[in-house]
């Protein structure tokens, strides 16, 4: 308690001290006119500034004075400080840039009503997850009792608007939708309980804010008028807020009521189907309840659906609460999520690094410079702390500096990818992104201005008095440790710089397919879920799917556009995802399986690495193809021709054992988002016809492709509605907020290697230019201009180049030893290697001409007596 | 602890004090004044004392000191400390 008080006084004071020590001064000053003697009464200064000490305050005005002098230093040297707040710049708001996404995509609660009890309720048994169906979803909406309300929405699906052929995402969900979630209409109305659901409801739609302004121009009158979707009229009822959240990382631009998705999808029977369906399902806890609790309270639920649908669901499954607090976020995909923000988080950290350790040394050969300013400071009385606390001064003025400018690129940047990407992110920094700069922040301090200044200090300044400053500066800036300093400094930064870029690549791996999807097409019949349950033609006669495969291939393989084409079960991007269990000799491995004709490895450009893709001789039951990774894991080489798979002998039709034809290169073709994912592949059998796809390689253009098929298959076959998509839409579908990152991470590399440039450069060319004298004397003494400039480029970049050469050696040791033991760096490859090296040299070689070339300008003697 | 006794009883001004110990030592204790400023400050801080402007005898205005609650208890706590001291260092000369 006293010790509480006694810092409310201490507080008091501070913001009183103005006229505290006026009034502590008047009364010394009337004690010594009371006094007869007034001498004795001490130094007066002296005795205020002991007073002033009592309240411990003191260290404040110092810091002040030290920031001032700090700032008049730099003000000096203009091209130091605006150089220096640049590089810290760009480290630093790449950083903010960085956790700003990331605060918005994981760590700020979701912008809906009551975040905290809001949970999806996902489908789970001892094997796997599954999407709901819309049956089964109305089934738990109508009897549950354990949740306060419960609202549906389907994943992402593709609609067409007006008359235009490109695709819109679109989300149908269930009418309480935007009122549950607290979202009113930012013009006209959304979905109401009880009037959107009706059966005889007019079929409506909302749009989202950003569909609005840009596609539609902020037209007002066009809300309340009639719009067609997919061919069909709809009242368009209104506009949602700019600030609704994208939905699981998918952005739609249309809503419709899930009622009346079969009005907008006619071909599909999405109300009676229970054995497929995405619905995601999302629920208000009731008061009180856990998530334990609530988890159990709809056990039973999922016994009833077991019990009345035994083909769709197994005894013992359950729905999962996952809260919104996470975002929904599931246990398997955190191991994916973490390992970006791993990725990301060195990367930026490293660029980080290389700015600051480049800025350290600059400051360091700065305070080097300055030494004989230092050893005058020290011999007038200044103590060697208060040197020390200057240095840090300007340090912590450069970073505040740097981290202003750094906010304000983080800023920027944010605003940019919201003008350009379909996710709403608040560019307004919160305390996490403040908290996050000033850890960035002392973190800058303390490299660029601790460890220069402890080196400084540590060197004999009274010495350096006595010789002007030339003794000890010949002590710390001899040529061998100049040397040895460009050395370092170029070694720490050909590391980074290979870290970075490979960690680049690295991370541009994970989200690249293994597979070449630019040129390709998928053709598929229409189906809201997956697998297709499209088994009626529009002239209501079932349809024959081996005829009708055979008919479209025929149309599509004589386009001129068509290069190559194969049918497959599994869409890349799109699913459906077939899984099987986890095998034995491979348990770390999520395993998805796809059905495949022959040329679907030429058709997806995925090399077969030993033997050869599936022929006519293969048959369902007898042939297999594997992954690279597959192989590794369950026979340890990838010489496995001829063996049986599964190794070990499994249960059910898709595990039998199989002989192995072929060995495929790893591509994620099942789901992206498996990073411990394999997959093996069997021949196509006619039964799956119906479910398959035809994959269509495009010559050039795979749009023209669409088009064509489409029209080919009017033709050909009209009694059947079919979709042609691009895959590479379906991968910015999939990967949207991945897709943005990916082109962040490439942009990290070249940002680190500018840094490393700048850094070298400021660090050779301020030691070379701290020779100007000695070259001035070797060309008093009659040496060529020819000869100093050969000399000082040598003797600059000698250093340099040895730094380089131990920087890339050490890289490649280090590597070699990772990519061993399976780490995460990808194989190091020469042409990364070459091109940095290529980059370094030049700047290195540059940094010592340009002030070579400025000493030897101008009159040698003028030089002299100027220096 | 010599200043927070000279204010117990009534409340004086920083030249009142230093006057007080000069005259009650009878003259044995004569130290540098100014140097119970720095003092008075540290037993502000404390909150053992609470200075405010007052009009003196003579007319001038001073500032005065005047003890705190947990001021006197201070003093108690410091006096018994001493006397224990005292008596202690005492009992061992005479004894010795």
């Amino acid at each position: 308690m006293a010790f509480f008080g006694e810092w409310l006084r201490r507080i008091g004071y501070l913001f009183n001290r103005r006229r505290i020590e006026r009034d502590l001064q008047r009364e010394m000053e009337m004690h010594r006119e009371m006094m007869g003697e007034p001498v004795r009464f001490g130094n007066m200064l002296r005795l205020r500034e002991e007073s002033r000490d009592v309240w411990g305050w003191n260290w404040l005005d110092t810091a002040w004075l030290d920031l001032k002098f700090a700032a008049r230093t730099l003000r000096h040297s203009p091209g130091f400080t605006i150089g220096a707040a640049i590089i810290l710049a760009l480290g630093m708001g790449l950083n903010l840039t960085l956790f700003e996404i990331y605060n918005n995509v994981v760590l700020k609660p979701l912008p809906v009503r009551n975040v905290e009890t809001l949970v999806e309720l996902g489908r789970l048994s001892a094997r796997t997850g599954q999407p709901l169906s819309y049956p089964a979803a109305e089934f738990i909406r109508s009897n549950h009792t354990a949740l306060k309300t419960i609202l549906l929405s389907n994943r992402w699906k593709t609609a067409t608007w007006g008359g235009s052929e490109d695709s819109l995402s679109v989300r149908f969900v269930s009418s309480n939708w935007f009122d549950e979630l607290g979202y009113g209409a930012a013009s006209g109305r959304l979905f109401h309980e009880t009037v959107d659901d009706r059966a005889d409801a007019q079929p409506v739609v909302v749009v989202s804010y950003r569909f609005w302004t840009r596609q539609l121009n902020s037209d007002t009158a066009i809300i309340g008028s009639t719009v067609r979707i997919n061919g069909r009229p709809a009242t368009l009822l209104g506009v949602v807020p700019e600030a609704f959240p994208t939905w699981n990382g998918h952005p739609a631009q249309l809503w419709m009521p899930i009622e009346q998705a079969e009005y907008f999808f006619p071909d599909i029977s999405f109300k009676t189907a229970w054995d497929n369906g995405d619905i995601e399902v999302y629920g208000y806890l009731t008061k009180g309840m856990s998530l334990a609790a609530t988890r159990d309270a709809l056990r039973p639920l999922m016994d009833e659906l077991a019990a009345e649908q035994p083909k769709v669901f197994r005894k013992g499954e359950w729905l999962e609460p996952y809260p919104a607090t996470t975002r929904f976020e599931r246990p398997w995909e955190r191991t994916g999520r973490l390992r970006n923000v791993l990725d990301f988080g060195f990367l930026s950290l490293l660029v980080l690094t290389v700015a600051c350790a480049n800025l350290g040394s600059l400051v360091l050969s700065r305070s080097v410079g300055r030494l004989r300013e230092l050893s005058v400071r020290i011999a007038l009385g200044a103590s060697r702390r208060r040197v020390i606390r200057h240095l840090l001064a300007e340090s912590v003025l450069l970073t505040c500096l740097g981290a202003i400018a750094g906010l304000g690129i983080s800023y920027a940047a944010i605003k940019t990818i919201t003008l350009n990407v379909d996710i709403p992110l608040t560019a307004s920094p919160d305390w996490r992104t403040l908290l996050t700069a000033l850890i960035v922040g002392a973190f800058a301090v303390i490299s660029i201005g601790f460890i220069p200044t402890w080196t400084v200090t540590r060197r004999d300044l009274n010495r350096a008095i006595k010789d002007g400053g030339e003794q000890a500066s010949a002590g710390l800036g001899q040529a061998r440790l100049r040397s040895l300093l460009s050395a370092v400094q170029v070694a720490g930064s050909c590391i980074l710089l290979l870290l970075a870029t490979l960690a680049a690549r690295n991370l541009q791996h994970n989200l690249s397919p293994g597979f070449d999807f630019d040129k390709v097409a998928v053709f598929q019949p229409p189906g809201l879920g997956n697998p297709i349950q499209t088994k009626r033609g529009q002239d209501g006669r079932d349809i024959d799917f081996r005829l009708f495969w055979s008919a479209m291939r025929l149309a599509i393989a004589t386009l001129p556009e068509t290069a190559d084409l194969a049918l497959a079960t599994t869409t890349p991007f799109v699913g459906p995802f077939q899984d099987v269990p986890r095998l034995p000799d491979a348990p770390d491995l999520a395993i998805a399986v796809n059905s495949v004709e022959g040329p679907f490895f030429r058709v997806m450009k995925i090399p077969i690495l030993v033997g050869r893709p599936f022929d006519a001789s293969d048959d369902r039951t007898t042939s297999v193809i594997i992954s690279r990774r597959l192989a590794m894991q369950v026979y340890g080489t990838l010489n496995v021709m001829g063996r049986t798979f599964p190794r070990t002998p499994l249960e059910g039709e898709v595990l039998r054992q199989r002989t192995i034809v072929g060995v495929a290169e790893d591509a994620r073709t099942a789901q992206m988002d498996f990073f411990d994912g394999a997959e093996f592949y069997l021949p196509l059998s006619t039964g799956e016809f119906r479910i398959a796809r035809l994959l269509v390689r495009a010559r050039t253009d795979p749009r023209a492709l669409v088009y064509a098929m489409r029209e080919a298959s009017r033709k050909t076959y009209p009694q059947v509605k079919v979709d042609a998509t691009l895959l590479s839409a379906d991968y910015t579908n999939t990967l949207h907020n991945a897709y943005l990152t990916a082109g962040l991470a490439s942009g990290l590399a070249s940002l680190t290697l500018l840094l490393a440039c700048l850094g070298i450069f400021g660090l050779i060319s301020y030691a070379a230019s701290l020779r100007r004298r000695e070259l001035s004397i070797r060309m008093a003494l009659g040496a060529t201009r020819r000869s100093v400039v050969r000399l000082l480029i040598t003797q600059s970049t000698r250093p340099a180049l040895w730094g380089m050469l131990f920087g890339f050696g050490t890289s490649i040791v280090a590597l070699r030893i990772t990519n061993g033991k399976g780490g995460g760096l990808g194989p190091y490859d020469v042409s990364t290697f070459l091109y940095a090296a290529a980059v370094l040299a030049v700047t290195c070689a540059a940094s010592a001409l340009v002030p070579a070339l400025r000493a030897i300008r101008g009159d040698i003697a003028q030089n002299l007596r100027n220096d | 602890m010599l200043i927070l006794r000279m204010v117990q009883d009534q409340p004086l001004h920083g030249y009142a004090i230093a006057q007080r110990i000069h005259q009650l030592s009878r003259e044995q204790l004569s130290v540098e004044e100014g140097s119970l400023y720095p003092a008075l400050q540290k037993l502000l801080l404390k909150g053992w004392v609470k200075a405010s402007w007052a009009t003196s005898e003579t007319g001038r205005e001073v500032r005065e000191y005047r003890i705190t609650a947990s001021g006197r208890k201070q003093l108690e706590d410091e006096l018994s400390e001493y006397r224990r001291m005292a008596k202690a260092i005492e009992l061992l000369l005479s004894n010795a």
